[in-house]
């Protein structure tokens, strides 16, 4: 019986050796990959609503739209800037409050309650422009986006309100500059809390004009008051005039 | 040494102990290997929308573990007709089962595009001394029942996963691995069925219990939504199905 299968010569150690590959067998990584949820909300429309805090029958309303005025359509490659403008009283303090609008709904979904529920990963940056070289400092509390992260190259053709460029750009000099400053006044549910930017002051110094990049980045697990981590939700362009 | 010697030479040294078992069962020692089957919380899973939190993040008390293979060397010496003394080691793995819904869940709390998930498994390493039964049923059947208690090494899984929201892709969210050395336990019964003088087909069910207490360290979770889960504390139990070979120091009464 020296071939037989239980040879005690055989068994013994074959048994090991099936013990062993038992136990290796199960030494792997498992990799899964989960794919994008359905029924993802659009962000239509945005909108800044500011109120002057000296005069609240001072409310201007700045509107930013993929929606076709024409058609009442989401158009995924086309912005209305048509009412992306804001006039706002020189030296003044303006509470702001952004608004997002998925418009293809009925009645239109206010999304900006949905990134409200997800303030702990989501930030909003506002970049006046130009902007005034002693006002324009990048860190965790401030909302101007890093200069490498500017819009410098768009073609002349792609205007806010007016026509006036999107291009962003620095100034020494406060004459030509947008006396414009925001600032976030609200605040998440991380530890420690971190800002959000759905609502904000806007102070305004002398009579001067340009633009406003408004910027909400999604940062999830990132989420750390800075520019960089994350992407972008939506980047739009108003124009600004200071009288 | 070919192989009819060392049959005479198993044969001998199985003669030359069964002229001192007398009564006694045989000592043996014995290689298993069998799967485990993970129970309460540990063997749980949750759906991704359980998993989902948007504002504090989630403490997880399931331990998705799924089913395992073991092996173990274990062996006993009877000091009377029934009991002796023995022990076991034992090494078990256990990957995680519906990693698809764990994924999920961050996906669902991050609201991204995408997440990655890829996780180690669980792992132990078992040294279980005890008391060992034996009760001859039939000519070559012998029941077997065992109590044993010792410790256990046990580590929890490597969790990696990668988020990637707009085409970009942030540090991935870790949940490092944890061991701990826990005291552990060991109930079960089988039966050994003679195949020879020496050796035993062996088929086992045991149950398994532990608990470590494990301390979970995390990569930096900057934002405070999703599953965090930095302490384990739920038992480590299971029952386990083994198959195995006893090679018997000594011919059977």
């Amino acid at each position: 019986m020296q071939n037989s299968l239980f040879s005690g010569t055989k068994l013994f150690p074959g048994a090991f050796i099936l013990l062993l590959l038992v136990v290796s067998a199960c030494n792997k990584k498992a990799q899964t990959v989960t794919p994008a949820l359905p029924g993802n909300e659009f962000l239509t429309t945005v909108e800044l609503q500011l109120t002057n805090t000296s005069d609240p029958t001072d409310v201007q309303l700045a509107i930013s739209t993929q929606m076709s005025p024409y058609t009442n359509t989401y158009q995924v490659d086309s912005i209305y800037n048509n009412l992306a403008f804001m006039r706002l009283k020189a030296n003044s303090t303006y509470s702001g409050r952004v608004i997002i609008l998925d418009e293809t709904q009925t009645p239109f979904d206010t999304v900006s309650n949905e990134i409200l529920a997800r303030e702990n990963y989501h930030l909003f940056f506002f970049e006046p422009s130009p902007v005034l070289a002693s006002n324009f400092v990048v860190s965790n509390t401030t909302t101007y986006i890093p200069q490498a992260d500017w819009l410098t190259g768009v073609p002349a053709s792609d205007t806010t309100a007016f026509g006036v460029s999107e291009n962003e750009s620095v100034t020494n000099s406060a004459d030509s500059a947008l006396n414009l400053v925001v600032n976030r006044t609200d605040l998440d549910d991380n530890i420690p809390p971190m800002q959000i930017g759905l609502q904000d002051n806007f102070v305004t110094g002398a009579a001067s004009s340009g633009t406003l990049r408004t910027v909400l980045r999604h940062q999830p697990n990132a989420k750390n008051g800075t520019y960089p981590p994350g992407s972008t939700d939506l980047d739009v362009t108003y124009a600004v005039t200071i009288y | 040494m070919n192989s009819s010697k060392i049959v005479l030479f198993l044969t001998a040294l199985c003669m030359s102990a069964s002229v001192f078992a007398q009564q006694k069962p045989a000592t043996f020692i014995e290689v298993d290997g069998g799967a485990s089957l993970p129970l309460g919380n540990w063997g749980a899973t949750a759906t991704a929308s359980s998993l989902m939190s948007i504002k504090g993040t989630v403490n997880d008390v399931r331990g998705w573990a799924n089913v395992g293979a073991f092996g173990s060397l274990d062996g006993a010496w009877f000091f009377s007709k029934h009991f002796g003394v023995g022990g076991m080691f034992k090494f078990g793995t256990h990957g995680l089962k519906n990693v698809d819904s764990l994924s999920q869940g961050y996906e669902e709390s991050f609201d991204v595009d995408t997440t990655r998930t890829t996780p180690t498994h669980y792992s132990l390493w078992s040294i279980l001394p005890g008391i060992y039964y034996n009760l001859t049923i039939a000519k070559k059947l012998d029941f077997t029942a065992r109590a044993l208690v010792g410790i256990t090494h046990a580590s929890t899984p490597q969790i990696i996963v990668t988020i990637e929201d707009g085409g970009v892709f942030d540090a991935p969210i870790e949940q490092y691995s944890a061991s701990k050395i826990a005291v552990a336990a060991d109930i079960g019964a089988g039966l050994d069925y003679s195949v020879t003088k020496c050796l035993a087909i062996v088929l086992r069910a045991d149950y398994f219990y532990t608990k470590p207490d494990f301390t979970i360290n995390n990569a930096a979770r900057l934002n405070n939504a999703g599953r965090e889960v930095n302490n384990y504390d739920q038992p480590l139990e299971s029952v386990n199905f083994s198959l195995g070979v006893a090679y018997r120091f000594g011919k059977k009464k």
